[in-house]
């Protein structure tokens, strides 16, 4: 009997000589249940709602059992960041930590969805979504009713479906991309026509080129005014040179296929992984 | 031979560190101003916060005074990116800290209002302070990290060599706080 005193003496004592931190699990899917909350078919299902979402937001659920005297901010921090949630590009992690022993629930909102889910809503969304249910016992509806109030809160007022639409509308770089290329695709033109002579195309090219941005941007706007340009450029293009104009095309397409599906994956024999994305402590803390 | 193969290495050596010195330096400076555009949030959030509290807890007015006029000092010591010595990086923390315990002392005060406590406007402010709070920890802690790998470089071989040469960069001075056990505790209120 006094071994035995003797030896939980020994390990209370001597475990809390060195702080013992809290284990980041491997991502192996977007719903992490260390302590059996959820049953499994309710696991399935939360994390089949979370692959649907998945090009919009990298929207991962973990549940652990203590924090082991590290702070929930801390935690969830060093999860995000070890795994990378988020497209790279994007920075659209999204990490709900809820530590159970310690009735502490963190969201931790990546760098590019602050502007949709501010601290503000994160606040609000623990306080008025989750903690209520959790406190009835409603794991699963907690959850579920958290992911729909994130749904709505990241499409906004305009839901997009397609995800086609949403590779080409992202804004970040969207724009800057497209002028870039456009520009690229009118000295294309110009300088070939100069170097072989074709004094009519180029000047007919560039003159028509100008007029119609400077028509577009007036009436329409920037974004437009591009579209419109890279129209008449590229059918230019096409009517000097189509040789060029297919090998771009094609090139193009593959690019955009392959962009689609970059970034965080699931899929048949693939494996649930980080994009990439980075964080910066935003989001909210509160617990039930 | 011998002496052309030293010179050819002594050569090779201090080409570690070309890049990496000023790509570093870059992090270390973007890393600083991450971390004043989190505190300037901070800063940002004050007034409201008073003139929510004023309208519950009118008669607290030391208290309240004490915010704003640690807001204003804060606001005082300017430090950019290129010039941050040890002293300048000092006094900055330490305006920063004057604050953050000003702003820690209004919300215990706050406590004892139950109406205020019930605000919707307060909540949400609390909610703000406290991201933001948070946000300051993450970026000062990447600030620091900058630090430490730009000291590593410029004072360890081979880069060092090639700091010796070249930049004659000195180490930058990391980000202490004066009281650590204080400052490790952001303003909290318990509901």
């Amino acid at each position: 009997m006094r071994f035995f005193l003797a030896l939980a003496f020994l390990a209370f004592f001597g475990s809390s000589s060195h702080a013992s931190s809290v284990i980041i699990p491997e991502l192996s899917s977007p719903v992490i249940d260390e302590v059996g909350w959820l049953t499994q078919r309710e696991e399935s299902e939360l994390a089949q709602r979370l692959l649907q979402i998945q090009e919009r937001i990298q929207f991962q659920i973990w549940i652990f059992d203590s924090l082991q005297g590290e702070s929930i901010e801390q935690v969830s921090l060093r999860a995000a960041e070890k795994w990378r949630l988020g497209r790279q590009d994007k920075d659209n992690g999204l990490l709900v930590a809820i530590a159970v022993q310690d009735r502490k629930i963190r969201l931790e909102v990546g760098q590019g969805l602050e502007g949709q889910i501010t601290d503000l809503q994160a606040g609000r969304l623990i306080r008025g979504t989750l903690a209520p249910l959790i406190q009835r016992g409603q794991h699963f509806r907690a959850l579920l009713s958290l992911t729909e109030r994130v749904q709505q809160l990241v499409d906004g007022p305009s839901p997009s479906s397609a995800p086609g639409s949403a590779v080409l509308a992202s804004p970040r770089g969207g724009g800057a991309g497209l002028g870039f290329v456009v520009i690229l695709l009118f000295a294309l033109v110009l300088i070939k026509a100069l170097l072989q002579r074709r004094w009519l195309l180029a000047g007919t090219s560039s003159v028509l080129s100008s007029t119609v941005f400077v028509a577009a941007w007036v009436f329409f706007g920037v974004g437009a005014a591009l579209v419109f340009t890279l129209a008449i450029v590229f059918l230019f293009l096409t009517a000097a040179y189509p040789g060029l104009a297919l090998a771009l095309l094609q090139s193009q397409v593959g690019r955009r296929r392959s962009g689609a599906w970059g970034g965080p994956s699931f899929g048949r024999g693939g494996s649930w992984s980080g994009g990439g994305g980075g964080f910066s402590g935003g989001g909210a803390s509160g617990g039930w | 031979m011998n002496k052309y193969l030293g010179i050819l290495s002594m050569f090779a050596l201090s080409a570690c560190g070309i890049q990496s010195i000023p790509r570093q330096l870059n992090e270390v400076e973007s890393a600083w101003a991450e971390v004043l555009n989190q505190y300037q949030r901070r800063s940002d959030l004050i007034p409201n916060l008073v003139n929510v509290v004023k309208g519950y807890a009118s008669h607290e007015r030391e208290t309240l005074e004490a915010v704003t006029n640690a807001r204003a000092a804060a606001t005082q010591v300017k430090v950019d990116p290129q010039n941050l010595t040890a002293e300048k990086l000092q006094e900055f923390s330490k305006a920063q800290e004057g604050l953050g315990s000003a702003l820690g002392r209004l919300l215990v005060v706050a406590e004892r209002y139950p109406d205020l406590k019930a605000n919707e406007n307060f909540r949400d402010l609390q909610t703000q302070l406290e991201g933001t709070e948070n946000r300051i920890t993450v970026a000062r802690n990447r600030y620091i990290e900058q630090v430490k790998i730009f000291n590593n470089l410029v004072t360890v071989f081979p880069t060092s060599l090639t700091n010796s040469i070249f930049f004659k960069h000195e180490k930058k001075a990391q980000f202490t706080v004066a009281n650590e056990a204080e400052a490790a505790k952001a303003p909290e209120v318990k509901f």
